[in-house]
């Protein structure tokens, strides 16, 4: 394996996330505030890791990409952005290590799971909170894609161990060229979303740090009520648009951009992902009114409408209690956390495509039952999908099922309950970020033990990255010549 | 419409992904140009897909459908290099058809070619045919008529030309630093290399034997260098080719050209007695040149080159170090396949040349074509040499070489103004309309090319 590469990977990702820290201790200077030195400091740190590692590194800039460069390397990016993500938290006093390296990992996989219990923090280090959120949604690899001079060969594999979804798409002849617009979209989009929030009454900080939380499917907020503290009917409805943008497949908006909407609109997985926002929004309302809990329509309409789209697109902003809500609501938000949103978005969860090739590939099962000898292709959108692709995707849900299984077993160990144990390893796993119980909509991660804590970060980073980056090294075949 | 600067960044449609198309899209994606490649084998796709940052697409290159998915419209180039000459031509005939300004095609089939053909004037839709055998064969007998050469490459129409040779065992040479060493006017060491490693050489710089050294200037300068560093005297009389089929023919017809004596050995006897018909100062002997008693009869230990022509690769190799080990000075082997070239040079053979790999040079040769006049990349990526017509507006022009900020790496080797060629030293200026041959290791070819570029426009 060539670590050179690696190594230059990691040191490019250090002067990104340096640049984020300084970034954000220009937000302190604005405000005045006192966490600036703290927050310079650690840019510093940043800077002085990336200078050593690019100076030995930066030879293998152009060097080819094997798998297991492309894994390792996404995987060790994705370790140095939490640590050094964590030391803001660290300087500025935030946290204690373990809870550092919680909110970071938290906020790079766009989960949106905190451990912050006094939101009374200076707005530098709350602006770097969001801001990891912002560079975890399109992916910080993808960045680098889009910002370095082309790679060696293979690529493609870089891209495609970071981007979420079974297939990644290339949109142009040249890999960065496809980065790069998916960054100007994602940029282009959050620019519009900040703009209109603010239009709608909402200070720049607040408009800013929430876009951030919400092009990232994050679900980090400054206020301690999330989106419930906004108070404003304007920009709930602002951010439910933004958030079901943000869970749909970027290269789709490419395309509308390109002028081909129509085509854009026939896809199957984009179809299934609105159906079934809809439908599950309407379930949701309903079975409110049912048990009671609301009285008026547009109110229980309201409630279940964000909350189904912050839970199913893994954002996690909530407006509104959902642990006190009925138990079929409670069960249906868990089961769309792992849903998610569609493969190449910013959400997490198993993703709509997937679900889509698993429940073909079961009806086609059971219809070689009664027909032994059929041919039965996999379609999606009308395109026969590779037999191969197929079962990596039953292999990729075996797997997402088992480590979920697994998680929820070691969280219970220490002793938390079944529901919160559940709940936290599925809103952390799928990227979600509040759960039931325990950890439910209202309270936070910070009464986790220790070591659930770490069982947590490491779902997280199993989930962001679909599991292969962080699986496949410490597999024997990955290293075996 | 030749406007495809090597500067500016095109849009290039690869039909057919085999060894020649790959390494075409490495070459073009390497440089930062887009790239798609077609094919309609799902294994060579694949490779495509997974190995390059190309646009890859699975299908028939010729298909409208396909077409469009390659965003055909907008290419600026089309390359067909598939294993079918018809599939070549129709890919580029429906190339023109929507627009492509320039197409080249790999054509084997002579047939197509021949005069008196009904497509002899040119094939409708292909801008640039290459023909492997012809490249190839032709490439042989410019080797093969220098002494001592391992590459020979010519530019401003034939006045320059690179000769690479190989350092002599026990060459005066090797004793002295490069500004002391006396060789004919008109010839400068543009480069050399040493460990697998290119460089541009200074005047201190002393030589080792063994070395690969690079030699640019006047062709009798360089030819007259050549034969002093490689201890090879004396203009090639003596010529060993073994198989006479399309390459071997064509190299025969062109060393006869050159009155070299030759000794062809060909097995078949319908083939031998053909070309002991055509070719009439050689010794034609219906033999498959394999049994060593033969060999050293018919010469071989005291021939100056002998080149394996047939259509075996393993052959070809074998017996050309067979000829190296019964004493030929120099051999050469044509190895179809690419990939073997560099580990056949290393274990003795003195030149590999590719059919492949020399279809692939010149169809890349072809679409450099604009601010620079030609380029030649240099075997195993040692670097490349390039052509420029100077601009009035570029960097390089109207200032001393000395005051012009070159690369390390690179080194003006040869000037053409009208018709005089000179070797240019630190105070030499450039004029708009000199023709300026650089040589440049692979790392400084960007910084010399934007030298040579017009300050406006691209």
């Amino acid at each position: 394996m060539n670590l050179r590469f690696v190594t230059y990977l990691a040191a490019v990702v250090a002067v990104a996330i340096g640049v984020g820290i300084l970034a954000s201790a220009g937000v302190s200077a604005v405000y005045g505030d006192p966490d600036f030195a703290r927050l310079l400091i650690s840019a510093a740190i940043s800077l002085a890791f990336a200078a050593p590692a690019y100076a030995w590194s930066r030879k293998a800039a152009r060097a080819y990409v094997g798998f297991r460069e492309a894994f390792v390397g996404v995987a060790v990016s994705w370790v140095v952005a939490t640590v050094l993500g964590a030391v803001p938290y660290l300087l500025v006093g935030v946290f204690g290590p373990i809870d550092a390296l919680f909110e970071s990992i938290s906020g790079f996989t766009t989960t949106g799971a905190s451990v912050l219990t006094d939101f009374a923090q200076p707005h530098g280090i709350m602006f770097w909170r969001s801001l990891t959120h912002w560079y975890g949604g399109m992916g910080i690899v993808v960045l680098f894609l889009a910002i370095l001079p082309a790679v060696g060969g293979g690529a493609i594999r870089l891209f495609a161990a970071e981007s979420p979804g079974p297939i990644s798409q290339r949109l142009t002849p040249r890999l960065r060229d496809t980065a790069r617009r998916l960054w100007y979209v994602y940029v282009g989009i959050s620019a519009a979303e900040a703009l209109i929030l603010m239009a709608v009454g909402l200070g720049p900080f607040s408009a800013i740090t929430h876009t951030f939380g919400t092009m990232a499917t994050g679900g980090f907020s400054p206020e301690a009520a999330s989106v419930g503290a906004l108070h404003s009917w304007a920009a709930e409805l602002v951010i439910v648009v933004f958030m079901v943008v943000a869970g749909g497949n970027f290269a789709l908006y490419l395309w509308v951009l390109a002028g081909k909407g129509k085509e854009a609109l026939r896809d199957a997985e984009l179809r299934l992902y609105l159906g079934l926002l809809g439908a599950s929004t309407i379930l949701v309302a309903l079975s409110l009114l049912i048990a009671g809990s609301h009285q008026s329509p547009l109110h229980a309409f309201r409630e279940a409408l964000f909350q189904v789209v912050s839970i199913q697109t893994t954002t996690g902003f909530v407006t509104a209690d959902f642990d006190t809500w009925n138990s079929f609501a409670k069960t249906l938000l868990v089961m769309l956390m792992f849903v998610g949103g569609c493969a190449g978005s910013t959400a997490g969860g198993i993703k709509v495509v997937r679900l889509l090739l698993l429940w073909k590939s079961a009806h086609r099962a059971l219809a070689q039952a009664v027909h032994p000898r059929a041919v039965i292709p996999v379609r999606v959108s009308s395109r026969a999908v590779p037999d191969n692709l197929v079962m990596s995707v039953l292999a990729f849900f075996f797997l997402y099922v088992s480590l979920f299984a697994v998680g929820t077993l070691l969280v219970a160990s220490s002793n938390v309950g079944l529901v919160t144990a559940a709940s936290a390893v599925a809103a952390t796993f799928n990227n979600v970020g509040p759960g039931l119980e325990l950890v439910g909509a209202t309270l936070n991660y910070a009464p986790i033990a220790p070591f659930g804590k770490v069982v947590l970060m490491a779902l997280m980073l199993l989930g962001r990255l679909e599991l292969l980056p962080i699986m496949l090294p410490f597999t024997r075949v990955f290293w075996r010549r | 419409m030749r406007t495809a600067a090597i500067l500016s960044s095109m849009y290039a449609v690869v039909v057919g992904a085999g060894e020649v198309g790959f390494y075409i899209a490495t070459i073009l994606s390497q440089e930062g140009h887009e790239v798609a490649v077609i094919d309609r084998d799902r294994t060579s796709y694949e490779k495509a897909a997974e190995e390059l940052d190309v646009l890859a697409i699975h299908g028939n290159g010729a298909s409208p459908r396909i077409l469009e998915q390659a965003s055909m419209g907008r290419a600026d180039l089309l390359v067909a290099v598939t294993n079918s000459d018809e599939v070549n031509m129709i890919a580029c005939l429906a190339a023109k058809q929507v627009g492509v300004p320039l197409t080249a095609a790999r054509i084997r089939n002579q047939d197509y070619l021949e005069e008196g053909h009904v497509l002899s004037a040119g094939l409708p839709g292909v801008d640039y045919v290459i023909q492997p055998e012809a490249a190839v064969a032709d490439e042989v007998i410019k080797i093969a008529a220098v002494p001592g050469a391992l590459d020979v490459e010519t530019f401003a129409g034939g006045q320059v030309s690179l000769v690479e040779v190989q350092l002599a065992q026990g060459s005066g040479a090797a004793l002295v630093p490069l500004r002391d060493l006396r060789l004919p006017s008109g010839v400068l060491v543009s480069g050399v290399m040493r460990g697998g490693e290119t460089m541009v050489p200074r005047g201190e710089f002393v030589l080792q034997a063994g070395d690969r050294v690079f030699l640019l200037g006047k062709v009798e300068a360089t030819t007259a260098a050549a034969e002093l560093l490689s201890g090879q005297h004396g203009l090639p009389r003596k010529a060993i080719l073994l198989g006479c089929g399309e390459i071997g023919m064509r190299v025969a017809l062109g060393l006869e050209e050159r009155r070299i004596g030759l000794t062809v050995f060909e097995k078949d006897p319908a083939q031998a007695a053909r070309a002991a018909d055509v070719l009439r100062r050689s010794l034609v002997i219906a033999d498959e040149g394999i049994d060593e008693r033969i060999l050293v009869q018919e010469g071989v230990p005291t021939a100056d080159v002998f080149i394996a022509a047939t259509g075996d690769d393993r052959l070809n190799i074998l017996t050309a170090l067979m000829a190296k080990q019964l004493g030929a000075k120099r051999v050469i082997a044509i190895v179809e396949r690419g990939e073997f070239s560099r580990v056949v040079e290393s274990i003795g053979v003195d030149v590999a040349l590719s059919p492949r790999r020399m279809t692939a040079s010149a169809i890349l040769r072809f679409v450099r074509a604009g601010t620079v006049l030609n380029a030649a990349v240099l075997d195993k990526s040692a670097g490349e040499v390039l052509e420029f017509l100077v601009n009035g507006s570029s960097p390089a022009c109207g200032r001393s070489l000395a005051e012009v900020d070159f690369p390390r790496g690179a080194i003006v080797g040869a000037v053409v103004r009208g018709e005089t060629v000179s070797v240019p030293d630190g105070r030499t200026v450039l004029e708009e309309g000199d023709i300026a041959i650089v040589f440049a290791v692979a790392d400084a070819v960007h910084k010399v090319e934007r030298l040579f570029a017009s300050r406006w426009g691209r």
